[in-house]
């Protein structure tokens, strides 16, 4: 039986060197919709405030999708700098 | 520092078009992509639309190494138990308006080869086209009116006009004042796992059925395309949907053994893993501001049923260039002289997409992306092919209980008419100039009068219970007349 999540690690990257995403944990009120959304598992919850994964660099498929239902907008994307990032050879 | 007259956001489809038609109307042109290659950040569900090639004489031009021709799509039908109980295929209708309508339904390509094809032609053009540059915001002058754009080689490249073809988040929308970011129900996530396989193999197990759609009533409609060497295995749904993580769902399409099977026959391998965000917007919103115009996905043009994209961006791209270069002509790239490429969308094949939008969203959200309205379209769909030729009982037994099988979907199937039909229907035909009263023909006033107390009397000495309907008398003096005089008068708008 396939797991769908053994695919994640599947993407081509230029690992970006700035902290293309980040949370601010002031303004997070826990309702863990960035868990739930993200596609390649990078939130997890720790005392009621949502945190990246270590290694979110090497997974994260800039998509948004996190910061896109993120009602507080304590999580911050923005694209990595040019030339750097997620390479789609395949889209 | 040079100065543009066009600056493009962004080297996908929308840009490159944009860049293109701009450079051969003569403008000063550079393209700006944020990947080391055009396409490079990009995900799609592959297929190209005939429209791209009706649309667009230099698309007939197109040979990609890995583009296959999808002839046949087929809509696969799995239930509450994760089973696959139907599937039906269909293929390009012989009557359809034009050659490459009636020839595919789709041309299944990578983006890593489409884009660059595209910015080649931009480049031919007379574009510049610069890699690996990101746009971080627009640059205004003392009196607040934008002069250029601002990279992250801390660069202002200076122009009269930009373009933002800087999809789904798009920073141009944004320094533009426009929109901060979509709503949680305008746009959708969409996860894609992409296969590689050996054409040879796909030749024979898809052929040109290279469209595949899984329909379910456990995870919100996914998708398997061909190309010629590979193919995406993929689902999605709106933002503000997922009650649970995306793989939760995919699991469970990837629980189909028809899945499964199209995996191991083709002999697939997953080589990457891919998401993107597309919007699903009813109608689409402020497009321009002094000095910009956003195209593509950045303007929210993707059609609302299947999330189109390349189409829409193409000839928005193509609308916005003609615009800046009359701007720049007249001296003029303010918001109010800009609206004229909103009045131009809106009159184009991009606008006739969303005049039905309300609805068209409304039914994909409620029946398209909906497990739970799958829990009664699978097996209804089902039912009708089993209800007529099923051999479980003798068939004078299955005729009369097809009528028994199907009842308990009615009121399912006359709340979707009433919630999802009517009001597409409404929406698609102009409002009537004539009272409704007005609107009973000619030939209606003509014969209801004769046929009807025919009919009351045959249906009150009649023991069929669906004689109401097949009525021979029905048929005969109301249904087919009236179906002569509509092709007739069909006949009458072609000529």
């Amino acid at each position: 039986m396939i797991n769908t999540r053994e695919f994640i690690p599947l993407v081509h990257k230029n690992i970006p060197p700035e902290e293309f995403l980040k949370v601010v944990a002031a303004k997070c009120n826990g309702c863990g919709k960035c868990a739930i959304v993200c596609p390649s598992i990078l939130w997890k919850m720790h005392q009621g405030k949502a945190q990246l994964v270590e290694d979110f660099k090497q997974k994260c498929l800039e998509c948004g999708a996190c910061w896109q239902v993120c009602d507080p907008l304590a999580i911050s994307f923005d694209f990595p700098k040019g030339g750097f990032g997620i390479i789609v050879k395949y889209g | 520092m040079k100065k543009y007259d066009l600056i493009v956001v962004g080297g996908g489809p929308g840009g490159s078009i944009a860049a293109k038609t701009a450079a051969e109307l003569g403008l000063k042109t550079i393209v700006l992509e944020r990947g080391t290659r055009p396409g490079e950040k990009n995900v799609s569900g592959t297929g190209l639309s005939p429209k791209c090639f009706r649309d667009f004489d230099f698309m007939r031009e197109m040979k990609l190494p890995r583009m296959r021709k999808a002839t046949m799509a087929t809509l696969h039908l799995s239930d509450e138990r994760d089973l696959e109980l139907s599937a039906f295929s269909f293929s390009a209708s012989q009557d359809a308006g034009y050659e490459q309508a009636r020839e595919f339904l789709t041309i299944n390509v990578y983006r890593s080869e489409l884009d660059p094809w595209l910015a080649e032609l931009a480049v031919k053009a007379g574009a510049e086209l610069i890699l690996s540059t990101k746009v971080t915001g627009l640059e205004r002058n003392p009196s607040g009116r934008i002069t250029g754009v601002r990279t992250d080689k801390n660069d202002l490249i200076e122009g009269d006009i930009v373009i933002g073809a800087d999809g789904v988040i798009s920073t141009v929308a944004k320094a533009a004042g426009i929109r901060e970011r979509w709503q949680p129900n305008e746009v959708a996530m969409i996860i894609n796992v992409d296969f590689g396989a050996e054409a040879g193999n796909i030749d024979r197990v898809i052929r040109g059925n290279a469209l595949h759609y899984w329909y379910s009533a456990v995870f919100p409609v996914g998708y398997s395309f061909f190309t010629a060497e590979g193919f995406h295995i993929g689902l999605g749904c709106y933002m503000d949907w997922w009650k649970k993580n995306p793989h939760y769902y995919l699991n469970k399409m990837f629980a189909l053994e028809g899945v499964q099977k199209q995996i191991e026959l083709c002999g697939g391998k997953a080589r990457e893993y891919q998401n993107h965000l597309v919007t699903f917007l009813t109608a689409p919103g402020k497009t321009y501001a002094d000095s910009v115009m956003l195209i593509g996905d950045a303007a929210g043009f993707a059609c609302p049923f299947e999330a189109e994209g390349v189409y829409y961006a193409m000839v928005s791209g193509k609308l916005a260039a003609e615009v800046a270069a009359k701007a720049i002509a007249a001296g003029d790239v303010s918001e109010a002289r800009l609206k004229e490429y909103e009045i131009a969308w809106k009159n184009s094949t991009v606008g006739e997409e969303f005049i039905a939008g309300a609805s068209i969203e409304g039914f994909v959200r409620e029946l398209g992306f909906n497990p739970e309205a799958g829990k009664w379209v699978v097996p209804f769909l089902n039912d009708i092919l089993f209800g007529l030729c099923n051999v479980a009982d003798s068939h004078t037994n299955n005729a009369r209980n097809f009528g028994n099988l199907l009842l308990p979907y009615l009121p399912e199937l006359v709340k979707t008419l009433k919630r999802d039909l009517l009001p597409l229907v409404t929406a698609i035909n102009p409002p009537p100039a004539k009272p409704p009263s007005a609107m009973v023909s000619g030939l209606l006033k003509k014969i209801l009068p004769l046929i009807l107390p025919r009919i009351a009397r045959s249906m009150a000495k009649s023991d069929n219970r669906y004689g109401s309907v097949l009525n021979p008398l029905v048929i005969e003096h109301l249904l087919e007349p009236l179906v002569a005089a509509r092709l007739e008068k069909l006949k009458g708008v072609k000529k």
